[in-house]
């Protein structure tokens, strides 16, 4: 039996379903590229996980905006879920057979930051959906403005006023964490 | 915050971001006064929260002077992101990971040491009583803990279980942590990726390829357990420290048996297409189907890897860049990838890959599976070839492809070596090139490429005989291969003049071979034909001639009648030369003939003894080739031909100048050469004559061992450079050094050529001379008259029949017997002179020994006059400053 989403995929014509792919492979690049060269095994990894996620789940994926928008959202969910882990992960208790330890973490702040940057998205959610879809895939995907136009089917200029508003009032509702990071 | 008040946020902030800075605040303010109305207070807008128009003025006006704030408070930009890839970061580092004294089953984990696919790898050890029996334990990631990642997972176990390969690390045993996170325990593997090997240990052409035929027979024996490895990259290529490969991890492996796939496979499909590596196959970029053929690729990017120390797309860092390679961009080939290496190390494979193994990577990484080795069998065999100089399977058909391939494997096992082959393949050779060169005379030009068209299909025809793989896997000896030339050629329908050649040509190789029986039958079968040719009123054509009367002068010459060969290649350089025959050929063949002609004529006019003129042929060939910008390939011959002709006439000095240019052609090669220790042997002989003894020592013993490494201990070349080297003993008088080697000869010789030969005769002679030089004259006398015995009953009409006799005259002489002494030089010098060999230095021996005799019997006066004339002679033939004269004064003083 396959699931839905991975037929979804299959049913889709062939170029599509690599463009799809070289798509989500993509997202994890420029995410990791950032700064150390070393970082593209692990967004191959992130990669990874997000499609085997997404293929876990009864999804019908009908277009590549959806597919992308799903990838970002999955790597949020997946991203907060796990900074939660972290947070909480020290008072956890320990299977009995062997022991399962966690890497040594030198980034709780970032777990902390990143739990509240995403209740602050859902915050502005519930007063800018649209806003907030575009900021995600800003964050989570890394496409370009004029990517997420398209894929979202806005214009640019929208697209860039939503994103600079959202921006800003996130850095906003965000600079008290900042300025204790400054003071550390 | 309300959606309307958000609304006029944004609205009223995108307006005022795009106005100076300066101007910023009062613009907000005077918009918060326009768009916030009484009205819009009274509609209950922004719900309960703002019900005074002021305090709404305020409150927005502050959310937006924030915003506007935070948007010029660039530092914090970089942050979000920052923050997200952070959260990746750690995302991607933790996992599951079992610690140091965790226990698995029996086994202490130890270390993690490493990542690969979905799990951790660590090493564990199971403490015994005599030894720890060490294991790697592989533990899925935590969050690939889902079900169709542990399927797989489990898969990986269960092909594992089905492959038992010395050089694929083995499955000991697997299961489940706490009843969901399966484990797999492996042999434990300490060793090194094969390219980290390769580099590490400098490892030359041919150790790389053996330890990548390992990985062959791996991937060979999975395939024919129906098992696709699909990740084959050098961290899965590990080498021990004893130079075993062991093949890990088959985590993405399949198994190509339909029964086994399902959902889980597909999805492996799919993933394989969004992990793309840089060895990732076409098809696996397009997520078409995976097949054998796929690891056929896989292991082409090894090889290329392992032969250059760079990955395929070493510089492709970009994903879709990447695919773009994979997809349509052919790989630059190894050879060049070494060449233009920063590492000289790396520079010089360059020449070794170069050719086949360029073509055996390219091969294996075709973009269509199709046009790939069909499976890896058919790989290994083309390794094998290749190691084993056969013609590749990847190689199209060409006459000169195969000719060096059976040269190069067959150099070093039969007696024959290189030599004639090149002579084969020159001539046809020299054909082709004809063909196409001849643009005035069109008739004779389709003729001529007729003639190679047929001489080509002929010669392929014999070469394909000569390889094993089509000839029921036995390697046909070289004679096999000319006897199997012979009989095509007695049934083959062609022309007269073809057949003439190809009779030539073959005679010319049996004179290399020395077999002058068969020569000789083909010679004058040859002959008949031109008989008929020019019967008919025919004309031979210039190349015809050309071989015909090259192979007739090499049976005169062969045959010792050396005034009769001299005649006939004088008239043939001479019918070569006519305006009607020279036009013939093309200009570069003009020169090479020319030059060969001329080569040949000093090589029997040095026989004769003439070496003036030799000197003087050998010369103009030489001259003439440096000129021109024909390339000779057989150069070094020339060199050597004419070195050791001038060494004959004294002139050390110019000798010495062109062995050594012999000498660096032949180490330009990429392989060593029985040239190249005949030019040392040549060198030490020079030297020897120089008085240069010790220098004499390394480039005879030089030249030895790399005719021992070509052709081994017992042939006759190896024979020859032994004799140089005991001779360098002998005049350093090291007298024992000199017996030792001669011993080893004389058993070495028995044993190849049997008791009754020449050749065994010689060292026989070398044995009593040294004994003699020893002052042991019974052992010696001993020697002195087997020698005799066996010169008389092989070569009773050589000059060499002199050395014996020289030999045991200044026996008795020492032994006070001067009238059998006397007996003895004389005849030696008979022998000489019946020869007309006035000049030799074996007459001049034997006159001045007798003259020592004459005085010992009171003919002092005519004693005097012969050793005078015998020192003249000896200053004549070696020069006055010669180590032979002064070797000759101390032997007569002795006497």
């Amino acid at each position: 039996m396959q699931d839905p989403f991975t037929q979804a995929i299959q049913d889709l014509p062939a170029h599509m379903q690599s463009a799809l792919l070289a798509e989500l492979n993509q997202i994890a690049h420029r995410y990791m590229l950032a700064e150390h060269a070393g970082h593209t095994l692990q967004a191959t990894a992130l990669v990874n996980e997000v499609y085997v996620n997404m293929a876990g789940k009864n999804i019908n994926v009908d277009s590549k905006s959806h597919f992308i928008a799903l990838a970002a959202q999955n790597m949020r969910r997946i991203l907060v879920d796990h900074a939660r882990a972290k947070t909480s992960a020290k008072r956890g208790n320990r299977p009995i057979m062997v022991t399962l330890a966690e890497a040594i973490n030198q980034a709780d702040n970032h777990n902390i930051d990143l739990i509240y940057l995403d209740k602050l998205l859902i915050q502005l959610s519930n007063f800018d959906q649209r806003a907030a879809q575009i900021f995600e895939l800003k964050l989570f995907s890394s496409l370009t403005n004029d990517e997420i136009a398209k894929v979202l089917a806005l214009s640019n200029a929208t697209v860039e006023r939503d994103l600079k508003a959202a921006k800003a009032w996130l850095k906003h509702q965000m600079q008290s964490t900042f300025d204790e990071d400054e003071s550390r | 915050m309300n959606a309307k008040k958000w609304q006029i946020i944004k609205i009223i902030f995108n307006q005022a971001s795009e106005k100076p800075r300066d101007e910023q605040a009062e613009f907000v303010a005077q918009k918060c006064k326009e768009v916030i109305t009484n009205e819009l207070i009274n509609e209950n807008t922004f719900d309960d929260d703002l019900v005074d128009v002021d305090d709404a003025r305020n409150n927005i006006y502050r959310e937006v002077m924030a915003m506007l704030a935070a948007e010029n408070d660039q530092a914090n930009d970089v942050r979000l992101t920052e923050i997200v890839s952070a959260n990746a970061e750690t995302l991607s580092e933790s996992s599951v990971s079992l610690q140091a004294g965790d226990k698995v089953e029996q086994f202490t984990i130890v270390s993690c040491i490493g990542e690969g696919g979905m799990g951790r790898v660590y090493s564990a050890k199971r403490s015994g009583e005599d030894f720890d029996q060490w294991v790697a334990i592989k533990v899925i990631h935590q969050r690939y803990l889902n079900h169709d990642s542990v399927l797989r997972f489990k898969q990986e176990r269960q092909i594992l279980a089905s492959l038992q390969h010395k050089n694929i690390a083995s499955l000991i045993g697997g299961g489940e942590m706490n009843a969901s996170i399966p484990y797999i325990i492996l042999e434990f593997v300490d060793g090194i990726p094969i390219t980290d090997y390769c580099q590490q240990h400098q490892l030359d052409v041919e150790q790389r390829l053996s330890l990548f035929q390992q990985v062959l027979s791996a991937i060979d024996y999975a395939h024919q357990n129906l098992v696709v490895h699909r990740d084959i990259k050098p961290s899965n290529v590990l080498v021990t420290a004893t130079g075993d490969v062991k093949l890990l991890d088959f985590g993405i492996a399949k198994l190509i048996n339909p029964a086994h796939q399902g959902s889980t496979s597909d999805l492996t499909q799919e993933q394989m297409r969004v992990l793309t590596p840089g060895n990732a196959s076409p098809e696996q970029v397009l997520g078409a189907q995976i097949t054998t053929r796929s690891d056929v690729y896989g292991l082409g990017t090894l090889l290329m890897h392992v032969l250059t120390g760079e990955s395929i797309y070493e510089n492709t860092t970009d994903a879709r860049e990447l695919e773009d390679s994979i997809l349509n961009k052919t790989p630059i080939k190894p050879s060049v990838v070494c060449k233009r290496s920063q590492h000289l190390v790396t520079q010089q494979r360059a020449k070794k890959i170069k050719g086949d193994l360029d073509i055996i990577v390219m091969k294996a990484l075709q973009k269509s599976p199709d046009r790939r080795y069909s499976n890896v069998a058919q790989f290994a065999e083309d390794i094998h070839r290749y190691t084993h100089c056969y013609p590749i399977l990847a190689k199209p058909d060409s006459l000169s492809y195969k000719v060096k391939k059976y040269v190069q494997r067959n150099t070093a096992t039969t007696l024959v070596g290189s030599i004639f082959l090149c002579s084969l393949i020159g001539f046809s050779a020299v054909i082709f090139r004809q063909s196409g060169q001849i643009e005035q005379q069109r008739d004779r030009a389709i003729a001529q490429a007729e003639v190679a068209q047929q001489t080509s299909d002929f010669m392929l025809g014999i070469f394909d005989a000569a390889d094993p793989y089509k000839n029921n896997g036995k390697e046909l000896s070289t004679k096999q291969l000319l006897n199997l030339a012979i009989d095509e050629l007695q049934t083959m329908e062609t022309q007269d003049q073809i057949k003439v050649q190809l009779l030539a040509s073959l005679a010319l190789v049996f004179n290399t071979l020395e077999d002058f029986k068969t020569s000789e039958k083909l010679v004058s079968q040859a002959s008949q034909i031109v008989e008929k040719i020019t019967a008919g009123d025919a004309e031979l054509s210039g190349q015809t001639l050309v071989i015909m009367g090259r192979a007739r002068g090499q049976l005169l010459f062969a045959n010792d009648d050396y005034k009769a060969a001299q005649n006939l290649f004088r008239e043939l350089i001479d019918q070569f030369k006519q305006p009607a025959v020279f036009k013939q050929f093309s200009p570069n063949q003009q020169v090479l003939v020319e030059a060969k002609l001329m080569f040949e004529l000093a090589t029997v006019l040095s026989y004769e003894g003439n070496e003036k003129e030799a000197v003087e042929y050998s010369r103009n060939a030489i001259d003439l080739l440096e000129n021109s910008a024909v390339i000779e390939k057989d150069m070094a011959a020339y060199y050597v031909g004419y070195a050791h002709s001038l060494r004959r006439i004294g002139r050390l000095d110019l000798s010495e100048q062109n062995l050594r240019k012999a000498i660096a052609l032949e180490r330009q090669k990429p392989n060593l050469t029985l040239d190249l220790g005949y030019s040392l042997n040549q060198l030490a002989s020079t030297l020897i004559r120089m008085g240069r003894l010790e220098e004499a020592l390394v480039s005879a013993q030089e030249g030895l061992e790399i005719r021992r490494n070509i052709v081994g201990n017992k042939h006759v070349e190896t024979l020859a450079s032994q004799g140089i080297v005991a001779r360098v003993h002998k005049y350093l008088r090291q007298f024992d050094n000199a017996l030792e080697i001669h011993q080893e000869r004389a058993v070495a010789i028995e044993e190849v050529y049997g008791r009754e030969h020449s050749y065994y005769a010689g060292v026989v002679l070398s044995i009593a001379d040294l004994y003699l030089s020893k002052s042991d004259l019974v052992v010696s006398q001993q020697y002195f008259e087997e020698g005799l015995r066996l010169f008389l009953k092989t070569t009773p009409n050589h000059f060499r029949l002199a050395i014996p006799y020289i030999g045991l005259g200044r026996i008795k002489y020492k032994q006070g017997d001067y009238q059998a002494a006397i007996t003895h030089f004389k005849t030696a010098i008979e022998i000489m002179e019946n020869l007309d060999m006035y000049n030799h230095s074996f007459r001049a021996e034997a006159l001045g020994f007798y003259g020592n005799a004459l005085i010992q019997t009171s003919q002092a006066e005519q004693g005097e006059k012969l050793k005078e004339e015998a020192t003249q002679m000896f200053m004549r033939i070696y020069g006055e400053q010669s180590i032979q004269l002064s070797a000759f004064l101390l032997k007569l003083e002795d006497n």
